[in-house]
């Protein structure tokens, strides 16, 4: 009876553990991928992959999942339309659509030219940076983050301004797969540099009787060198973020 | 057996709080109103809308949120428009004149609909309200922009444009407009 309560005991204790173990797992990420501007290239593209049993897969599909992200930053044409629907309990979205259209294929000239220079490997995760031949990017140990312990960054609540640039910040949820919240995270970043580009917007309003009103949006315009400035993921909410800018002209 | 029931839900509820990856909605904290939200910043070469709103979605309660702000800044861009108009008639004396009243409210309200670039979102913030995600966010709109378009617009008629070139309100707009330029030009 002794032994049973003892064992019992340290079975609780085994288990709250690895319960407590399981939710503080550290979240890391390099450097370059959070801050892609620490890397001084002319061209430098981050990939992300799922990890995988086969790692070379893993890299591969990364580097492929970075290219594709370029591709649609090198240069993309959005199509987008939402309506709204407002009342006093609230406001509803009627529909709303989104799409991209991309300029160019994923295999041209300047991609051969890039090599890969770090690969990172998370709890999640297989990162690869590609830069161009040409570029010295500085040192080659891997600096990684840990998300829990980094501070909030302030591009969160307040967006950068400036002459030059459009910035815009995208969020995501947290899906099963982390790659695809990253992807939306930066869609989303374009959507907004779509819309502040030039946006146009039809509202109705009912101000007799009970309030209402209707809003139609509609978007179709081009953008071309968008960049990646900053990402960073909110552990406490499973969010994930990134900020893009693209040049106002 | 007492022990094995105890053992039982312990186990399955110390794994319910080891799996739990994502906090619900419910436990998370709510946050204060922003101050740019209540005290909306007063800028001479801006315009801006500050604008609220939830959804069980975190992005389309911005999506609503930031609709909302640039509807806002449509309307404020409309209310200058109509400003110069009714200045436009009073130095002009062009009130018996339908032609070119009509000219003029032709080229307003295609200012209204297609000057809206330029917009953008300078401060967000989210929190939770109960089950839902509440966005908050301050757009902003250059008021050289809208000035610059509509001159450009005014350009396209050139009865109309030769009628209002003769008028202080252009001239004003013109200042408002080099302001702009030089300003950009400085940065």
């Amino acid at each position: 009876m002794m032994v049973s309560r003892f064992f019992i005991r340290f079975m609780f204790l085994c288990i709250i553990l690895l319960g407590l173990a399981g939710s503080l797992q550290a979240q890391h990420y390099p450097d370059w991928f959070l801050n892609p501007t620490l890397i001084h290239c002319t061209y430098s593209i981050s990939g992300i992959a799922e990890k995988s049993y086969l790692s070379d897969s893993a890299i591969s599909y990364a580097k492929n999942n970075g290219l594709l992200q370029q591709n649609l930053n090198n240069g993309i044409i959005v199509h987008a339309a939402a309506s709204y629907w407002g009342t006093e309990a609230g406001k509803y979205c009627i529909w709303r659509t989104y799409e991209e259209t991309p300029y160019t294929t994923v295999t041209n000239n300047q991609d051969f030219q890039r090599q890969t220079r770090k690969i990172f490997i998370n709890e999640n995760l297989v990162f690869v940076l590609l830069v161009d031949t040409v570029c010295e990017a500085s040192g080659s140990n891997v600096q990684s983050l840990d998300v829990n312990k980094v501070s909030t960054p302030q591009w969160i609540e307040s967006i950068p301004e400036s002459s030059d640039y459009w910035y815009a910040v995208g969020i995501a949820p947290k899906y099963y797969y982390e790659t695809s919240s990253w992807s939306q995270a930066e869609q989303e970043a374009r959507k907004y540099l779509a819309f502040s580009k030039g946006i146009s917007i039809r509202d109705v309003t009912k101000v007799s009787g009970s309030g209402e009103s209707k809003q139609v949006l509609e978007v179709e315009v081009e953008l071309k060198n968008i960049e990646v400035v900053a990402r960073w993921r909110n552990i406490k909410h499973d969010l994930f973020y990134c900020l893009l800018r693209c040049p106002k002209q | 057996m007492r022990y094995f029931i105890s053992f039982l839900l312990i186990t399955v509820s110390v794994m319910l709080f080891g799996c739990s990856g994502q906090q619900s909605l419910q436990s998370t904290d709510t946050g204060n109103i922003p101050d740019w939200f209540t005290n909306v910043p007063k800028d001479p070469n801006f315009l801006y809308a500050a604008k609220t709103a939830t959804s069980q979605d975190l992005q389309l309660a911005f999506d609503k949120a930031t609709t909302d702000a640039r509807v806002e800044i449509g309307r404020q861009v409309e209310i200058k428009v109509e400003g110069l108009q009714k200045r436009f008639q009073e130095e002009t004396g062009t009130n018996a004149d339908a032609q070119l009243l009509d000219q003029f409210t032709q080229a307003n309200k295609t200012v209204v609909s297609n000057t809206l670039s330029g917009t953008q979102i300078t401060k967000q913030k989210q929190v939770n309200d109960g089950s839902l995600w509440r966005a908050y966010v301050l757009v902003e709109y250059p008021v050289g922009a809208a000035n610059q378009a509509f001159l450009q617009q005014m350009k396209k008629n050139e009865q109309l444009y030769t009628r209002f070139r003769a008028t202080q309100t252009y001239k004003e707009l013109e200042d408002e407009v080099k302001k702009l330029d030089d300003a950009k030009k400085g940065q």
